[in-house]
């Protein structure tokens, strides 16, 4: 199964109700997947005239209390950062799938990583963060896109799934599951007419000065809890670790893979992939360093997450950076070439009894 | 490759590989023709069935027990541009869906001839469709199989199931050889789309799987 | 003895007791009103959602008791589709101004009414924009002096939309008017077109639009009655009233 196919299966399982999109490739096997699977299930799939207005109509159906999404490329998502924007504002949940190619403007079709900043800083006007999710595999394409209904209904926000042509059109074994999910929230708030109560407002507009202040402050609250709660890495092999990969979605599987060879030659390497991108997991690539003497950040843009590991690491650790754009990543060879110079190059420091800055 | 030899080397890690067991509990056969991943890469015109070739493959790959990921190209165009995909078999998981350094190459035509053949290496193999690829260069340590696979298939009775020659010719090279399994997979895919062609189809793949052991056994 | 007094006019129960920010001879007011006693005729405000949209009529869901979703400029129709499609058997509608629907806008309008989305489109149209402070809006008139025309609309800026007669030539829209507020007259029959509009979603016949011509004072740089009087005089010229597309009546 593709990953593309595995986003439209974890949402089906996940229940989603209404699914509007445009397509773009790399990510149109999800849309016309989503119109296979929805329409004889008698739920809602519509294709909108834009990306704009398919953000706007998952807004409406999340105001009414339903489960809805978005899928898009990179450009795609560009026009949707309005509505993100927007949902974010009047705190509605939805999930937004972005398969990133690359950038800037139309730039191609092939895989990147380009979006990073712009899914984890909020993308969108305003001062909002949203969930982040990053798959590295088919089967978590599934799973992700099935807990993100999950986490956006908990947390009243919308959840990306950020993941890159690469996962998305390649194929794996997928296990038709669905993954641990989180008891489903009561939507108090969602407008279905004011039926024996006060009238609803789903909004963003605040215009009184204090009102909006509040506001600010109540998602505040939110994310900060988010940030508590919801950090996600995975680490691999990283316990002797001397070297350790930072690398998310379709790169980190080829630092995992650079891994093992670096592994079977007897050198100590790992990797620690965060999985959430926002909130980052700071403390889980800290803890990933105890051994480490160099930290290879690699992504296929010229350094975005970059940003959130040198905030993490402060310095503890000299950083080697590998970027890729436009559609180029690094081989496996290029990964186990620079992990063996750099193991040997620390070796031969312990060796020599170097000092370190 | 020399081995590190560190201080704190008595400790050690706990992080394992995902053991080669599957999830679904079957074991892993151990096969020696896929001890490291295999790198696959099928390529031709659009239109000459390579994209879904590669797919049964790796479908089948995984239906024996092994690891496998398959990627097409995706271009602009939909049809008469090079297609090509890539699969990749092994027990290990895979990382990068991308060939690096091929065990096995199928070149249908000649753009795709001389657009794939830099990705050869020591031991190889070389799988040219003779009748397309009109002059085939010196390839030193890879095992060039020259076949007019249109011909085969179109004496067979479908020039369009050149491709199902393919599938069998790669799964015989690659020592998956539960002939059962592939021909229910060709099934599956294709006999509710073209049922009256099933029969040649399946003729043909088998055809296809006694070329790829006929030449994974020769040297 | 005295005749029982014939209560001839009452505040809908459908409107908040809250009091009107508009300007002064502003058409919004008319307009909300006549909103409100059309969700009361047909006893749908408990389950009518309102699409508010970006401009002076932002403001709306402090005056309809109903509940309502924001929407982001333009994107209205989007909104209400989504509301829609999840809930068909709520009453949905949007309120939008002529910069919302016919510039920022054009692409959802025209989308929803192509696809004969069971919504209704009350669309305010005074030829300027209010809330930015008297810019062009896409329904200025040639000649109208804005902020943004100081010599009066032009060729440089092309003659202004016309959405009804523009969405009128579409198979699936199943009502299309214009009507305004000018005259009393004019005021009751706005509230038949409401009311017609807001019935054809009610009996699932798809997407209703009526169009009002409405007065701004405060940028017509008028007084409200000049205003009101400038409707006649000079914009059903470029916006003739009536009906450009009623399906309904075609098939009867």
């Amino acid at each position: 199964m593709s990953g593309n196919d595995a986003v439209v299966e974890g949402a089906i399982r996940a229940g989603v109700d209404c699914y509007f999109g445009y397509p773009i490739t790399p990510q149109n096997e999800i849309i016309a997947g989503m119109a296979a699977r929805l329409l004889p299930l008698g739920r809602v799939f519509l294709q909108s005239e834009s990306e704009l207005a398919a953000i706007s109509m998952v807004h409406g159906a999340a105001a009414a209390g339903k489960r809805a999404m978005t899928t898009s490329s990179s450009p795609g998502v560009s026009l949707m950062q309005e509505g993100i924007s927007y949902l974010a504002g009047s705190r509605l949940p939805a999930v937004i799938v972005n398969i990133q190619r690359g950038g800037p403007g139309l730039g191609n079709i092939a895989p990147a990583q380009g979006d990073y900043f712009q899914a984890t800083r909020g993308g969108g006007n305003g001062d909002y963060r949203t969930i982040v999710l990053a798959p590295d595999s088919a089967q978590e394409m599934l799973d992700f896109t099935f807990q993100a209904f999950d986490l956006a209904d908990q947390y009243r926000s919308p959840v990306i799934v950020l993941s890159d042509g690469r996962l998305g059109q390649m194929m794996e074994p997928v296990e038709l599951r669905d993954p641990p999910a989180r008891k489903r929230v009561e939507k108090p708030w969602a407008l279905t007419g004011a039926k024996g109560r006060d009238a609803f407002f789903v909004c963003s507009l605040r215009l009184p000065v204090p009102e909006l202040a509040e506001h600010n402050r109540v998602l505040d609250k939110v994310f900060r809890e988010i940030e508590r709660r919801e950090p996600r890495a995975e680490a691999y092999r990283t316990d002797d670790a001397r070297l350790v990969f930072t690398a998310y979605g379709a790169c980190a599987r080829l630092c995992r893979e650079a891994v093992d060879l670096l592994r079977d030659e007897g050198l100590k390497a790992g990797l620690l992939r965060p999985i959430t991108l926002w909130p980052f997991p700071h403390k889980k690539l800290l803890a990933s360093l105890k051994k480490a003497k160099t930290l290879v950040v690699t992504e296929l843009s010229y350094g975005q997450m970059l940003e959130d590991v040198r905030l993490a690491v402060e310095g503890r650790v000299p950083i080697e950076f590998l970027g890729y754009a436009g559609g180029e990543a690094p081989s496996i060879k290029e990964l186990v070439a620079l992990g063996r110079k750099l193991l040997k190059k620390s070796n031969r420091k312990k060796a020599s009894k170097g000092k370190r800055r | 490759m020399p081995k590190t030899k560190t201080r704190g080397s008595k400790k050690k890690s706990v992080a394992q590989p995902p053991s080669a067991v599957k999830k679904t509990g079957k074991t892993v056969k151990k096969h020696p023709a896929v001890e490291a991943t295999r790198e696959i890469l099928l390529a031709g015109s659009g239109g000459q069935g390579l994209i879904l070739a590669g797919k049964m493959l790796a479908q089948a790959a995984v239906a024996e027990g092994f690891n496998a990921t398959y990627i097409p190209s995706y271009g602009a165009e939909v049809r008469g541009g090079t297609a090509h995909c890539h699969i990749k078999v092994g027990h290990r998981p895979i990382g990068s869906p991308i060939v690096e350094d091929a065990t096995i190459i199928v070149v249908m035509n000649e753009p795709s001839y001389r657009a794939f053949t830099p990705l050869l290496r020591k031991g190889s193999t070389l799988v040219v469709n003779s009748s397309l690829v009109p002059t085939v260069g010196k390839h030193p340590g890879v095992k060039v199989i020259e076949l007019d696979l249109t011909e085969i298939a179109s004496k067979m009775g479908s020039m369009r199931s050149a491709n199902m020659l393919v599938f069998g010719l790669c799964a015989g090279l690659l020592g998956i050889e539960d002939r059962k399994l592939l021909s229910g997979l060709l099934t599956d895919t294709l006999g509710k789309k073209n049922p009256a062609l099933l029969g040649t189809n399946l003729q043909i793949l088998a055809k296809g799987v006694d070329l790829g052991e006929e030449a994974a056994a020769s040297k | 003895m005295i005749a029982k007094e014939k209560k001839v006019f009452a505040r809908s129960p459908v409107l908040t007791p809250k009091i009107t920010h508009y300007c002064p001879g502003c058409g919004h007011g008319v307009v909300h009103r006549l909103v409100a006693e059309a969700i009361e005729h047909y006893g749908i405000r408990e389950r009518t959602i309102c699409v508010a949209p970006v401009g002076c009529s932002v403001l709306i869901y402090k005056y309809i008791d109903v509940d309502m979703s924001e929407a982001a400029h333009g994107r209205a129709p989007a909104v209400a589709t989504g509301i829609k499609r999840a809930r068909p058997d709520l009453f949905v509608m949007t309120y939008q101004g002529d910069g919302d629907l016919a510039a920022i806008g054009t692409a959802e309008i025209i989308h929803a009414a192509n696809r004969g989305e069971n919504i209704s489109v009350i669309f305010v149209n005074n030829a300027v924009y209010g809330m930015t402070g008297g810019q062009m809006a896409p329904t200025t008139i040639l000649g109208q002096k804005t902020t943004t025309t100081p010599t009066g609309r032009s060729e440089n800026e092309g003659p202004p939309i016309k959405v009804c007669e523009m969405l009128g030539t579409m198979d699936a829209p199943s009502y299309i008017a214009r009507v305004t507020v000018d005259k009393p007259a004019a005021v009751r029959k706005a509230k038949q077109a409401i009311i017609t509009a807001f019935g054809r979603q009610l009996d699932n016949k798809g997407f209703s639009l009526v169009e009002i011509l409405s007065p701004c004072p405060t940028y017509w740089r008028l007084p409200p009655v000049k205003a009101v009087k400038r409707i006649e005089e000079w914009m059903v010229h470029t916006f003739p009233l009536g009906v450009y597309k009623d399906k309904e009546a075609a098939n009867a």
